[in-house]
């Protein structure tokens, strides 16, 4: 047998705390009833928001790819269509992230970040299940509830991303 | 928050009604009926103008009365007339079944109002 170290620097411990909490709210999340398919909280976003700010996109991006797919393995739906879905949602959100992130000037705040990832979350998310599942137009009928129900979600994460930072700072 | 953040907060506000507008309002009105007997499509109508259309099932004739747009069940052999008392059927993708004489209706336009309907 060979014994394998491997380096690691502090900034993979933050990342790997950061995620370990953002699994933490993703798993006690799924125990949480749904009105309707694709829609919950995503409070472990909160997380996602608060890591770009405090630590940068790079960061908050592994935040959010680890927490889908070690969230997806712990709840047994790894490579099912909930993962697909939740997986090309985190994309579009993290990609939205960058391109919110690189803009210049002052930029925007949790609340900015927060709702914009929201947004191309369920973007995503929709456009998945389109392409792969419900390859009818009828799913765009539900589009707007669903972008309705983002605004929402997403915005009242910022917030809580908004108090959550306030202590931090 | 930020301008970008308020920026951001203002153009999603005016978004978000018009994309409500947009997927939930158009012309749903049907355009052309499907006729089945037995499941097999025996007759292909316009909905245009005014017009009787006599079908045959497993009972006897049921009579079909399409007027401007819409379609109903005129005259059927069946005993309890769920059909005719169905009403005028008029939406895309609307779809309506007399039972006992295996006739049924299924309305048809380039925008449905409903993917599928169950009972």
């Amino acid at each position: 047998m060979t014994a394998f170290s491997i380096q690691t620097t502090a900034e993979d411990h933050r990342i790997a705390w950061f995620t370990a909490l953002a699994i933490t709210i993703h798993i006690i999340e799924s125990a949480l009833p749904s009105p309707l398919p694709g829609l919950k909280p995503g409070l472990a976003n909160v997380v996602t928001i608060t890591v770009l700010i405090l630590y940068g996109w790079k960061a908050a991006a592994w935040v959010s790819i680890l927490r889908v797919i070690a969230g997806s393995l712990i709840l047994g739906t790894f490579l099912s269509p909930t993962f697909l879905l939740s997986f090309s949602g985190a994309l579009c959100a993290i990609l939205a992230l960058f391109i919110a992130d690189a803009l210049p000037g002052k930029g925007f705040g949790p609340m900015g970040f927060s709702l914009l990832a929201a947004l191309a979350h369920m973007t995503g998310q929709v456009s998945m299940a389109y392409i792969a599942f419900v390859p009818h137009p009828g799913i765009w009928q539900l589009f707007p509830v669903l972008i309705g129900f983002a605004v929402l979600l997403g915005a009242s994460n910022g917030l809580i991303s908004l108090f959550v930072l306030k202590r931090l700072t | 928050m930020t301008k970008a953040d308020r920026i951001l907060y203002l153009i999603t506000a005016l978004l978000l009604p018009m994309m409500f507008y947009f997927s939930w309002t158009g012309d749903k009105e049907a355009d052309y009926a499907d006729v089945y007997v037995d499941n097999k499509v025996v007759r292909h109508v316009s909905l245009s103008g005014q017009q009787e259309i006599d079908v045959a099932g497993a009972l006897g004739h049921s009579v079909l009365q399409i007027d401007h747009g819409r379609i109903r069940f005129n005259t059927s052999p069946c005993k309890a007339k769920v059909c005719i008392h169905r009403g005028w059927l008029q939406r895309g993708g609307e779809f309506h079944a007399c039972l006992p004489n295996r006739v049924s209706i299924a309305l048809r336009s380039n925008a449905n109002e409903y993917d599928s309907i169950n009972f």
